[in-house]
């Protein structure tokens, strides 16, 4: 398969994004050699948005200096993740600087429809500011968003699109964006007429991750923004869903997401660059949506999916998923982690026979691609990790500490592999010692220095894991 | 073979004139002790590259502590075999003191034959 588009809305939606690149990142096998993400969010400057796009943009800098071709072993980064709009961002018209009611030129309308608007949409819908989304009223949404088909962008991915590509769409149902966005989406794929490769994009796999209430926002009188409403909401939109998409078969695979403990709180904050919420589980399990998508063979018949874990519990470890999931993402996400710690916790490498031999020196470790992938890479992943941890209902399968001595006590619930008598090699030292006996057994030492480096770093972690933890 | 051994050691004992090495030479112990000397170096380094292979013991100055302890045993070796043949401290001293530096020139040489096949010591010394 080559590419999946994903389409992400509303601050969800880049969330979503964001667990997405962690988890390709860290190499969860996904059969799709490409992800497209194409963030609809009227608040491009909304600090979820603007930070997903930072880190799939840091994503493709490191991915560019590497290659995978049959020989290599490396899966961190093997999936690429394509810019094809700026900032990975579909830009909406006329949203900025303007209220609903100028956008939608109320003043040049006749007296009936004046009226109709009226019953339709709140004085407060009509002067709402759009520039920070739709604030959780889908209604105004719904009329913004039916701009789409028209825009640049959307032809360009439309004259893109090939017939083994597939799409998918991540919105949340108890929103303004993320809500009215996703029939409207879907609407627009399946009955477009005005695009490049009409039938093509017409009659695509289409998939879709509906997150339902996973948190609240403090109540705030001023804001526009009210958690107490996310549940009718949600409902409403549902009851939509089912008549509109679910019946009509106007999609191949449906996925449900959500978490009835909604314990989680955030601060109410209407859009705009404070709007940076700490990541959630819930996000991860939707970004597994896409990858099912990706790995899923995909019918004419419509298929809805849940998510569940095997054990209920605010502390989520890797023993408390299902057995799919487990394996799934259990190996990839350890090495991944040892590969961060290993590089933001140790600085003795330059003397290492591994670093050496090839000679990646001082300078190689100062430049640009360390720098990145240190950095916006691997420390935004150990950040992402820690965000999920202090969760209510937490996803914690990791001890994130900095502690030297007990490296390896790393993944809750496994045991870590001991000998009875053992003067060898621990922590950092093992890991040096893994990483100079790979050095030994890779004799390509040709290739670029990123990628001799990536490599060597997959390899070691995945014999780590597998020797110390006992994790394949 | 025994005249090019005894001139080697005598290079550090006086050179080739001096008297302090005639008690070893009547005792024949030169060859014996050399042969000790090479098996203990080779031994002990080559353990050191391949059964330890350590990467915790692979900075230059363990090398240095090793090599160290290997010039001591082989002082005490030849000093030992010397003393109790000629009871002569400053002979046994001498003897001593070549086997130990003889013993530096063989586990530095051997480590630089064979560090190269280990994975965590390769770069040690340097």
């Amino acid at each position: 398969m080559s590419k999946i588009y994903v389409f992400g809305i509303g601050g969800t939606g880049s969330r979503v994004m964001r667990a997405l690149t962690m988890l390709l990142a860290s190499g969860v096998d996904c059969k799709a050699d490409t992800i497209v993400p194409i963030i609809i969010d009227p608040d491009a400057a909304g600090g979820d948005v603007e930070r997903t796009a930072t880190l799939m943009r840091h994503y493709g800098e490191v991915r560019n200096k590497l290659i995978f071709s049959n020989n290599v072993n490396n899966k961190f980064f093997r999936t690429e993740i394509k810019e094809i709009m700026t900032n990975f961002h579909l830009p909406l018209d006329n949203t900025e600087d303007c209220s609903f009611e100028e956008y939608m030129k109320i003043n040049d309308m006749s007296r009936e429809n004046k009226a109709l608007v009226n019953v339709l949409f709140s004085k407060k819908n009509l002067n709402s500011d759009m520039k920070v989304g739709f604030k959780g009223n889908p209604n105004v949404g719904s009329v913004v968003l039916n701009q789409f088909e028209k825009s640049t962008d959307f032809q360009n991915f439309a004259n893109d699109f090939t017939a083994d590509d597939r799409i998918f769409i991540v919105s949340s149902i108890f929103g303004g964006t993320g809500a009215s966005g996703f029939p409207l989406l879907l609407k627009t794929l399946r009955t477009s007429t005005d695009i490049a490769n009409q039938n093509i994009v017409n009659n695509a796999k289409i998939g879709a991750v509906t997150v339902l209430p996973y948190f609240k926002v403090k109540q705030d009188e001023n804001s526009s923004i009210d958690s107490a409403t996310f549940l009718s909401k949600a409902k409403s939109a549902l009851a939509y869903y089912n008549r509109a998409i679910s019946k009509n078969n106007a999609i191949n695979s449906l996925y449900y997401i959500a978490d009835d403990t909604r314990s989680t709180t955030y601060d109410n904050c209407e859009g705009g660059i404070n709007q940076k919420n700490n990541a959630h589980f819930v996000e991860l399990v939707s970004a597994l949506a896409i990858i099912d998508f990706a790995n899923s063979q995909q019918t004419d018949r419509i298929v809805h999916k849940e998510f569940g874990i095997e054990t209920d519990t605010n502390e989520i470890i890797f023993e408390n998923l299902g057995q799919r999931t487990r394996s799934q993402i259990r190996k990839a996400m350890t090495q991944f982690i040892l590969f961060a710690k290993y590089i933001d916790e140790t600085n003795d490498y330059l003397r290492q026979p591994w670093t050496i031999d090839r000679a990646l020196d001082k300078p190689f470790f100062d430049g640009d691609f360390i720098r990145t992938l240190k950095k916006d890479i691997l420390l935004e992943y150990l950040s992402w990790l820690k965000e999920m941890q202090s969760q209510d209902r937490a996803f914690t399968p990791f001890e994130i500490h900095r502690d030297p001595n007990r490296v390896f006590e790393l993944v809750k619930g496994v045991n870590q592999k001991k000998k009875l008598i053992d003067f060898g090699d621990k922590n950092y030292d093992l890991f040096n010692k893994y990483l100079n006996n790979l050095n030994k057994a890779i004799d390509n030492k040709a290739g670029a220095k990123e990628q001799q480096f990536v490599e060597l770093f997959y390899l070691a972690t995945q014999k780590l894991v597998k020797d110390k933890l006992n994790i394949e | 073979m025994d005249e090019l051994i005894q001139g080697i050691y005598r290079l550090f004992m006086g050179g080739e004139n001096s008297d302090i090495a005639g008690g070893i030479v009547e005792s024949n112990y030169f060859f014996p002790v050399c042969l000790g000397m090479v098996l203990i170096s080779i031994a002990i380094m080559t353990v050191y590259y391949y059964a330890v292979n350590s990467v915790r013991w692979s900075k230059w100055f363990h090398w240095l502590i090793l090599v160290g302890i290997i010039c001591i045993i082989n002082f005490g070796i030849a000093f030992s075999c010397s003393f109790s043949e000629s009871g002569d401290v400053l002979d046994s001293v001498s003897f001593g003191f070549s086997n130990a530096v003889l013993s530096f020139v063989v586990s530095f040489i051997w480590s630089l034959i064979i560090k190269w096949g280990s994975s965590a010591c390769r770069r040690t010394p340097f």
